[in-house]
């Protein structure tokens, strides 16, 4: 269960961060607020 | 991660993550941004679509939605500094600009046919002269960036001008109000790279203050 739970957080982890790259490639969302773009996928 | 303004909510959830998986902390301001964007981006998408729904001006609605994440994707524009007034703007100018497009599409072909014509030379003119317009939270520091989105930009305008085109003698019952709700968010998204956007979204940042400093932070959290 627990092994399941890690599989879970660390997918989480990487839906997100593939989330976060897709967003910070496009020139703004779909809203009138922009959170700040992190160093790190700034380009 | 005080440096990032990120909702509580958002870095919670990330420092959840982080002490979960043992990401590092660069890595966690990433899933702070992501949880940012999930979070806004649903509470957004669900309510324009409830009030939608419930005005039954859903097709305009949805219309708008889908006009509006392409160019704002590709285009940009200017931006609030409020996910709290973000929201707001969002889901008032998508109404409105639903309930225009049912007004609109009542019109006669030629009065539908005009103003689709000035949306169009519009949003033409402000995507080659202005697009992309980016903004300090999220710079396009790449030249070669910054043509790519704007040739997808000039793309979706013409898929755009393609579907006014092609609605104009369709026989689907939604076909004017899906070509009303084109032109008023070509017009809408055009107004949002230009200087007077900036304006107006500066102006209501600083008449709707809730309290001043680290509102962003008090968000959702």
């Amino acid at each position: 269960m627990k092994g399941l739970a890690n599989r879970l957080f660390f997918l989480a982890v990487t839906v997100m961060t593939f989330l976060a790259v897709i967003a910070s490639a496009s020139a703004c969302g779909l809203h009138q607020y922009q959170p700040e773009v992190p160093e790190s996928l700034r380009k | 991660m005080e440096s990032m303004s990120y909702m509580t909510v958002s870095r919670r959830w990330a420092s959840y993550l982080r002490a979960k998986t043992g990401v590092s902390r660069e890595k966690e301001m990433v899933l702070a941004y992501a949880a940012d964007i999930i979070i806004i981006n649903l509470l957004n998408l669900a309510a324009i679509l409830l009030i939608g729904f419930l005005l039954g001006i859903l097709p305009a609605t949805i219309a708008i939605l889908a006009t509006l994440f392409l160019f704002r994707h590709t285009a940009g524009g200017a931006h609030s500094d409020s996910p709290w007034r973000c929201a707001c703007i969002t889901i008032l100018s998508t109404t409105l600009m639903s309930l225009g497009a049912i007004l609109f599409s009542k019109y006669s072909k030629i009065g539908l046919d005009i103003f689709s014509l000035i949306a169009l030379l519009l949003s033409f003119t402000a995507l080659v002269t202005l697009a992309p317009v980016d903004n300090p939270a999220a710079p396009i520091v790449s030249p070669v960036r910054r043509k790519k989105l704007k040739r997808y930009a000039l793309v979706v305008f013409l898929l755009a001008a393609a579907i006014t085109l092609i609605l104009r003698d369709s026989v689907w019952e939604l076909a004017q109000v899906v070509r009303a709700s084109l032109a008023l968010c070509l017009l809408w998204v055009s107004f949002m790279l230009t200087g007077p956007g900036h304006q107006l979204m500066h102006l209501i940042d600083r008449t709707f203050i809730l309290r001043q400093g680290g509102e962003k932070d008090e968000g959702f959290g």
